[in-house]
């Protein structure tokens, strides 16, 4: 069954069709939320929350986008919102604000380069790890992430340049072993 | 979900240094391994989407408000026509837009041109009464007020949304796009839960508010209210 078929299926009220719509992309959102979030609860919550805006926006979908693109927007805009929903990002970014040449230390019992990365990850403020998560990991433009996270592309980039400073004051101790992990 | 986006060329921003090379492959590793735990999500949002997914021909016959809204569009429709058949008469001459729109109406029939500004006007109405609802809604999901006549008022409004959207009442690019942001958030509103308290309801609630924002409808409407020449000028 094509893409456009299974929509279909699942406008017609098909629930077995919406199950097959949710784990067709379940594991990709799910991802991008854990990523982004760093969090299992906060992933979770806001996994649900997406899908359930897919499927309530589905009678809108526009065909002439692709599916997988509009659930991913939809997806980073409901981590977002479970983001800021505890609270979190604001007070992040206050903290960030207040001092932003703090570096928070990752634990620094792992001894191998990509347990730290990992880590220090982790422990990136969420403004930087979305970014960094969307940008390196994800390969979005600054312009589309500009989009996504309603923010000047210029500030995607102010973000990621952070980010990448962190995760190498974090792992300046292996930076000499950058090319060979 | 690294296979969802849109993958641009990765020259912008990406690693400038060999640490910078590091994080990007590395980086690509980072809880690549998590298993969501699909069963129990689905479970949990199970009942959101049945509900979302329901047939549209199901609340048709089930919401007699449907009915009702597609009556007094009619309704509305054939009195505007009346009415914009005696103001091209009138009204034309002295309107100062006449120059500007002249050109562009010129292939316009007479009752097209009032079938036009008739479809804008009753676009127009429908707007005033959405923009209060929101308004009304928004103010509840902050206060944690519930009004019983919410979701009635929501399908009403919805459905003379859809049947605006049919007869191309946009008009204007901008003004159709506005109906069809209008559709899904006034669509969302129809399928919060009936009772209020809960979590599910208190996401419901922190999502439309999301959505209201996000889509920026209630200012695209204020926008489009106070324009006369946008509503009647033709």
């Amino acid at each position: 069954m094509n893409e456009a078929e299974l929509i279909e299926r699942v406008l017609s009220g098909d629930m077995a069709a919406a199950r097959e719509l949710y784990d067709a992309y379940v594991d990709g959102v799910h991802r991008l939320a854990i990523r982004m979030t760093a969090n299992d609860e906060l992933a979770q919550e806001a996994t649900q929350d997406a899908f359930v805006r897919v499927f309530r926006g589905l009678h809108g979908f526009r065909r002439d986008a692709a599916l997988r693109t509009w659930i991913h927007q939809i997806a980073v805009s409901a981590i977002l919102t479970a983001m800021r929903g505890r609270k979190r990002w604001n007070a992040r970014r206050a903290e960030i604000e207040e001092a932003d040449q703090l570096v928070k230390e990752p634990p620094s019992s792992e001894p191998y380069l990509r347990d730290r990365l990992y880590a220090a990850i982790d422990a990136l403020p969420d403004m930087y790890r979305s970014v960094f998560v969307l940008h390196a990991i994800e390969g979005h433009s600054h312009e589309e992430i500009a989009k996504l996270l309603r923010i000047p592309s210029g500030t995607s980039k102010a973000r990621l340049s952070h980010a990448r400073e962190k995760l190498r004051q974090a792992l300046k101790e292996f930076e000499g072993e950058s090319a060979s992990v | 979900m690294s296979d969802t986006g849109s993958h641009p060329e990765r020259s912008e921003g990406s690693a400038g240094t060999p640490f910078d090379a590091l994080l990007d492959r590395e980086g690509k590793g980072y809880r690549s391994g998590v298993q969501p735990p699909s069963d129990p999500m689905w479970s949990r949002i199970e009942r959101d989407v049945a509900r979302a997914i329901a047939p549209r021909e199901g609340r048709i016959t089930r919401n007699w408000p449907w009915v009702v809204a597609a009556a007094g569009i009619a309704a509305a429709l054939v009195l505007g026509v009346a009415i914009g058949r005696r103001s091209t008469r009138t009204d034309m001459p002295a309107s100062p837009a006449a120059p500007s729109v002249a050109a562009a109406s010129r292939t316009e029939t007479p009752v097209d041109s009032s079938r036009h500004a008739q479809m804008r006007a009753a676009t127009l109405n429908h707007l005033v009464q959405a923009e209060v609802f929101l308004t009304e809604v928004r103010a509840d999901l902050k206060t944690g007020r519930r009004d019983p006549t919410r979701n009635q008022r929501s399908r009403h409004l919805l459905a003379r949304t859809r049947l605006l959207m049919a007869n191309d009442a946009g008009g204007a690019p901008a003004v159709a796009r506005l109906l069809q942001d209008l559709e899904l958030v006034l669509a969302e509103i129809a399928a919060l839960p009936d009772s209020a308290g809960g979590r599910r309801s208190t996401i419901d609630a922190r999502l439309l508010d999301e959505r209201l924002r996000a889509g920026a409808v209630l200012p695209r409407i204020r926008t489009i209210l106070p324009s006369p020449p946008a509503v009647g000028g033709s």
